[in-house]
């Protein structure tokens, strides 16, 4: 497909003097996984219902399939699944009727849209609770069934707005397996959460927005080879001179030497064997040392460090 | 796309039991307790319908050639199977006096080419019958004069077609019953329309991302809710009839009419009410509550002469309140049949289903919102 999945240019959304997405811009590739990252109040939500239609905005352009989303435009919006970050399903169906309302209003033969509910119940494992209302199922069924309501019209681009919150390892590994097998299957998929983890592990693109900003994007590895600190060992011991902590400050890669109580803290930005180098220049000195542990940058640190750590709304 | 949407409607309001309950159960236990309160004097006042004691005052004492004197008199004639009036003709003064004694409840004013009008001194059944009476007889010659078919002079009892068979005011409280039933189903259409519109919920969120035409989920939900409505009000009517025994003195069908177009108003304006408090829970809950029950409390719910009192002191609240249009329908439709005045408020209610149709689409085909 020569045309991105999703085209994003210049997004801007206002309400009222606060500006919630600010010149956001993004392309989406077909097949990739996009990770969107950001703080409470980033602006996450806000560009997927502009991407939606749902919502109006006050500048940009936003395209899917390569055609000019709008509100009306349901040639686009057949080939888009969406999955809510809070339970959106009907109190009065059973989990079939559910999935087969919301396959109706996408698939009008019969026969295909028999197929493709069953085929969904069968995905998402729901096959021994079909006749259930939601009320009777558990946090992690109920995620499930979401789940399969804004994907059992088999859409090209499915967008998962923090599907695995409070549910359970298993019913979250079960979902994070689920989407990967949709990638798979062919579909493009754009996946918000606060689990950083999750998102590493999944995502083939990474976008962090924070104050309606695209701030960084690329792969996990890209991410974290843009911080600073790429590598950071800590050290337990006794005593340790002011002259032996300028000694280590001097080894190649270490940029900053802290010492916590019993602890010493050594940062370096790059390089490789840092920790081979420390622990035989502390040996040289003859410094009496406890456990050594070494610890390379997560999503986590790049995330904190993009966004800050003080607390948001 | 329609019938699917239709189709999960209708089994979606089937199954919330909190608007089972409201739509279908709360009006059958009101009518239950309306029937222990005064059934007996309903079916007894059919029955025995005593004549409503009036006089006629007319200045010109010309009542021989005055159309109005000459159909009060036919229908206050003792020999007469139908007498409505037990009637006085007399000046004004001893007309002042007896009314102020009770022993009348109501005096006529007719005569010397002037329009007929009356004074009352209380609000009673009695009262609204002679009220009612009079509206339609001006209805019905203003329709005679206007069309040519007969000169004023030349209306009788007979051109009138008034029913002889009095329906007893006190069904009047079963009339709003029916209306503040049907009014009820605004609160039904509010929880509809919340489902599929992405500003109120995020059922309506999921639902506005399909490609479906909005109007389309509109028509259907609002049709989902008529047809339970219907369905509803059929069992009230049935109920009310076949169990509790008493009669609308009007065909099954034509009350089944009246009370669908009052049902078609409730789920109307229930449009109409989710696009005004689109942002609030509470709004959504209150606001068709509020509407049902002030529009019933006037129409006579509660307090028979209410209506009536509505209508000597301010007569166009009663022309928009669709509870009282819809009891006055019944009315008429029991006490004269389908007159002038019947059409006249089948026309209003049908403006006013219309005029919330408009709000309600208006505010409802949105697909795309500044905030959700």
């Amino acid at each position: 497909m020569e045309y991105p999945i999703v085209k994003i240019d210049q997004l801007v959304k206002r309400y009222g003097e606060k500006i919630a997405v600010d010149h956001f811009s993004l392309e989406i590739r077909e097949g990739e996984i996009l990770g969107l990252l950001g703080p409470n109040g980033s602006g996450k939500t806000t560009t997927i219902n502009c991407l939606l239609s749902l919502l109006k905005y006050d500048k940009g352009e936003v395209e899917v399939f390569g055609k000019h989303m709008t509100p009306s435009a349901y040639e686009i919006k057949k080939d888009i699944g969406v999955v809510m970050q809070n339970v959106a399903v009907i109190d009065e169906f059973s989990v079939y009727e559910n999935i087969d309302f919301f396959c109706g209003l996408y698939i009008t033969d019969k026969a295909k849209r028999k197929e493709l509910t069953e085929s969904a119940i069968a995905f998402a494992g729901l096959e021994d609770y079909v006749k259930y209302r939601p009320k009777k199922l558990s946090g992690g069924l109920l995620r499930r069934l979401n789940i399969a309501c804004g994907i059992v019209h088999k859409p090209k681009l499915i967008i998962f707005d923090e599907p695995t919150v409070a549910v359970d390892p298993q019913s979250r590994n079960a979902i994070l397996e689920g989407i990967r097998r949709l990638n798979k299957e062919g579909a493009t998929i754009i996946y918000t959460s606060h689990y950083m983890e999750e998102v590493e592990g999944l995502c083939s693109r990474i976008v962090i927005m924070d104050r309606g900003k695209n701030v960084i994007s690329g792969t996990a590895t890209e991410l974290k080879a843009s911080l600073k600190n790429r590598e950071t060992v800590t050290v337990e011991l006794k005593e340790i001179s002011e002259e032996q902590i300028w000694g280590l400050q001097k080894i190649n890669h270490v940029y900053e030497v802290k010492q916590s109580g019993e602890k010493l803290i050594i940062r370096c930005d790059g390089g490789s064997h840092n920790l081979v180098h420390i622990m035989n220049y502390l040996i040289e000195e003859q410094i009496e040392f406890g456990r050594v542990n070494s610890e390379l940058p997560t999503l986590n640190d790049v995330f904190l460090e993009i966004t800050g750590k003080e607390l948001r709304d | 796309m329609f019938l699917h949407v239709l189709k999960y409607k209708l089994k979606e309001m089937f199954r919330m039991k909190w608007a089972l309950g409201w739509t279908i159960l709360f009006p059958i236990a009101l009518a239950t307790a309306f029937y222990f309160g005064f059934g007996n004097l309903i079916k007894e006042s059919s029955d025995t319908f005593k004549p409503v004691p009036v006089a006629y005052v007319t200045e010109d004492a010309q009542e021989q050639i005055d159309p109005f004197a000459i159909v009060l008199k036919q229908l206050s004639d003792k020999d007469a199977e139908e007498q409505l009036f037990r009637l006085k003709i007399c000046k004004e003064t001893e007309a002042k006096k007896l009314l102020k004694d009770e022993k009348i409840d109501g005096i006529f004013y007719g005569g010397n080419g002037k329009e007929p009008a009356l004074v009352i001194e209380k609000n009673g059944m009695n009262q609204t019958f002679l009220s009612q009476f009079l509206r339609e007889y001006q209805n019905k010659a203003l329709m005679y004069e206007t069309t040519g078919e007969l000169s004023a002079s030349e209306i009788s009892l007979q051109t009138l077609r008034f029913k002889n068979d009095p329906i007893s005011p006190l069904m009047n409280f079963f009339f709003a019953l029916l209306a503040m039933a049907s009014l009820f189903s605004s609160w039904l259409s509010v929880t509809a329309m919340n489902g599929i519109s992405a500003a109120q919920s995020d059922r309506g969120k999921r639902y506005e991302c399909a490609p479906v035409p909005k109007t389309i989920s509109v028509l259907a939900a609002a049709t989902a809710g008529i047809i339970v409505q219907i369905f509803s009000n059929i069992l009230l009517v049935l109920y009310i009839e076949g169990v509790l025994q008493l009669s609308f003195h009007a065909s099954f069908l034509s009350v089944v009419f009246v009370t669908s177009l009052g049902g078609i108003i409730g789920i109307t304006s229930g449009m109409a009410f989710s696009v005004l408090a689109a942002k609030s829970e509470t709004l959504k809950i209150v606001l068709p509550l509020a509407f049902t029950m002030t529009c019933s409390f006037l129409s006579g719910l509660m307090v028979d002469s209410m209506k009536q009192f509505v209508e000597t002191k301010m007569p166009l609240l009663n022309k928009i309140n669709p509870a009282a249009v819809m009891t006055d329908a019944l009315y008429t439709l029991g006490t004269y049949g389908t007159g002038n005045r019947y059409y006249q408020d089948i026309i209003i209610m049908i403006v006013m289903i219309i005029v919330f149709v408009a709000v309600g689409i208006a505010g409802l085909s949105r697909r795309s919102y500044d905030n959700i």
